[in-house]
């Protein structure tokens, strides 16, 4: 308090802000309406932002429904065509069945894959930054990007071998990037010691490295196969029919229902492990929960998707400039606009130069990168370090 | 109640604090000093659990040990010497995270958890400042939004780690006097740790003096804060001046020979 006199005279005008409201009440004890109306209006305020998402998402639904490179469907007769699946609802989008298929199984599928991706890789981020103090986090830095690289490389160069190695590449990029995790995560304890948002960055970035080395080295030498390795790690969602978004689907599903479970934690974490503890959190066992649901989550994104960049890092800062405070409303808002973000992304990587595709990573770079650094140049951004 | 029988830490085969006793009263403030270094907030984190330790800690009769994190959290609160401000948290949503040891897993705050936030904005004179985010705050605000984050958790037992070190005296003076207004009001037990060995002995009932991680005097004010103590624990040449208000600690400066 700088002036006392004008302290107290705060403390005044909020018993007048009750009295007004018609609450008797003077006592400080006992909450006056007014008081939880104040909760209330507050709580509201905040799940706009989530509203906001789920709005864009829509919208970014839609328009990647709607366009495409078939210039014979219509944006209209397109999206008539998906409505039209709803049950109960019948509308005739005059589309063939060649065409309506092309929505269907085509399209449709490739928009619910890259907003499940962006849903999985902005929330893992937002958990991330959460449990790491640390707004630079994401959802690659504790080596789910190295290991899936390497299984992924490991399996293309091999590919003439086998058997059919692209249905190979998800599962060795999952099993790669799980080991990565997990051996992160048995180094970021060595020596006894307490893990640390310090000790597991530190270890991250060691495993990365060496996974990373790795990966280089068997890429160099198979350079025939530069060109595949390349084209996976920039990311991509071509997709035939739903057979992606079903394995996909039960990873994003069990990650979200603990990372939103966890939102309040995330809150309480945020005062830091001592004060975290004080307040009767196990904080080692929620940075476990935290860490293993939103590694899980982003190693099935990545097996799908390849090494989508910036989504899991931007997209929470996003959120929070819009309003998001709470890690109860940065994860559902983060999840929206991470989808609602890919989609439109990926809406632009096919059409900007159609028939051709820009590998989606590339897109989601460079709109990332220049808003990257108008975040860095804004001190008020960022959560606490 | 705090006891604490034969606690020690050590960390990295370094002992940072060996067999402290330390017994507080129901109700009483019990102030720990001591050089840089002496144990203070090693102690502090020992009892608030952060740190493990040797020997036993007992919280309002209960072995430390045995209480689930939660228990404890509802026992003992604490304010730490450098609070982690998160930034951009509005004042509201940081004393609401008070209620964590309060709330059933999983769910969140009911109107209970809300009218205890609401009672502590009124009581700390915080309501101008509730939506603000805690970053814009000055020194003074900032350590009563700390103070009432620890009240909202609703414990007996306070614990306090150099609550005025980053204040001006005027502040230093107002937050003590808050602490003991609100010890009588809510018959709380208060452990600090504190620098300004005068503020200590005027606020607090008994003084604890720790160097090298050893209870080295124990006391009233009187008792402890002589110029012989100071002297062998601190190394620095005061004189204590007694008047009607207790006694200030005056240090001395040996001025260099030319």
């Amino acid at each position: 308090m700088t002036v006392p006199g004008a302290v107290r005279r705060g403390a005044a005008d909020h018993h007048d802000a009750r009295s007004g409201e018609g609450g008797e009440s003077t006592s400080p004890v006992v909450a006056a309406p007014g008081a939880a109306d104040r909760w209330d209006r507050a709580r509201l305020g905040r799940y706009g932002t989530v509203v906001a998402g789920a709005l864009a998402l829509l919208a970014a639904a839609a328009l990647g429904t709607a366009f495409g490179p078939s210039s014979q469907i219509g944006p209209g007769a397109a999206l008539i065509e998906v409505i039209d699946r709803i049950p109960w609802v019948a509308l005739d989008s005059g589309l063939t069945r060649n065409q309506a298929g092309t929505v269907w199984d085509l399209r449709l599928p490739r928009v619910v894959l890259g907003a499940l991706i962006g849903w999985m890789l902005a929330s893992a981020g937002a958990g991330y930054q959460g449990v790491f103090r640390n707004p630079l986090a994401d959802p690659y830095l504790l080596g789910v990007a190295a290991g899936a690289g390497l299984g992924a490389t490991l399996v293309i160069v091999r590919g003439q071998v086998g058997a059919d190695p692209s249905a190979m590449v998800p599962i060795a990029a999952f099993a790669g990037a799980v080991l990565a995790v997990f051996i992160t995560y048995l180094v970021g304890a060595a020596g006894d010691r307490r893990r640390t948002p310090a000790s597991l960055l530190l270890a991250g970035v060691a495993v990365s490295a060496l996974f990373t080395a790795v990966q280089t080295y068997v890429q160099q030498r198979n350079a025939s196969d530069i060109r595949i390795v390349y084209t996976w790690i920039l990311g991509r969602l071509s997709t035939a029919g739903w057979g992606e978004v079903a394995l996909l689907l039960p990873y994003v599903a069990l990650s979200s229902i603990a990372l939103l479970v966890y939102g309040r934690t995330l809150d309480v974490m945020s005062v830091g492990d001592d004060e975290a503890r004080s307040l009767g959190l196990d904080v080692d066992r929620a940075r476990l929960v935290i860490v293993i649901a939103a590694s899980l989550g982003t190693a099935g994104a990545v097996a799908v998707g390849g090494l989508i960049g910036f989504v899991g890092i931007i997209v929470p800062h996003v959120a929070r400039l819009l309003g998001a405070r709470s890690y109860r409303v940065l994860l559902p808002a983060s999840m929206l606009f991470g989808g609602a973000f890919l989609v439109l992304a990926d809406l632009l990587a096919r059409t900007a130069m159609a028939p051709a595709e820009i590998p989606i990573g590339v897109v989601t770079a460079f709109c990332g990168a220049p808003f990257f650094t108008f975040l860095l140049r804004r001190r008020s951004v960022g959560v606490a370090a | 109640m705090i006891t604490c029988g034969g606690v020690g830490v050590v960390v990295d085969d370094t002992t940072l604090l060996a067999d402290v006793d330390l017994h507080v009263s129901p109700g009483e403030w019990v102030c720990v000093l001591g050089p840089n270094g002496a144990g203070k907030s090693t102690l502090i984190r020992a009892i608030s659990g952060a740190a493990d330790h040797l020997g036993e800690v007992a919280l309002a009769g209960r072995p430390a040990d045995g209480l689930r994190a939660r228990e404890r959290a509802r026992t003992v609160a604490l304010v730490p010497q450098t609070p982690v401000i998160p930034a951009g948290m509005a004042v509201d949503d940081y004393l609401l995270l008070g209620r964590t040891p309060h709330l059933r897993r999983f769910r969140t705050e009911s109107a209970e958890d809300f009218a205890a936030v609401d009672s502590v904005v009124e009581r700390l004179h915080l309501a101008a400042l509730r939506s603000r985010p805690i970053e814009s705050l000055s020194g003074g605000e900032r350590q009563r939004v700390v103070l009432g984050l620890a009240l909202v958790q609703d414990t007996p037992l306070l614990l306090l780690d150099e609550p005025t070190s980053a204040l001006d005296i005027g502040h230093q003076q107002e937050v003590l006097e808050l602490v003991d207004e609100l010890r009588v009001e809510r018959s709380l037990t208060v452990l600090s740790t504190m620098h300004d060995l005068t503020l200590a002995g005027q606020y607090a009932d008994r003084l604890v003096l720790l160097a090298g991680g050893r209870v080295v005097a124990e006391g009233a004010a009187s008792e402890v804060l002589t110029a012989e103590v100071l002297k062998a624990h601190f190394g620095v040449s005061v004189r204590i001046v007694h008047d009607d208000d207790g006694l200030s600690v005056l240090p001395l400066r040996r001025r260099p020979v030319r």
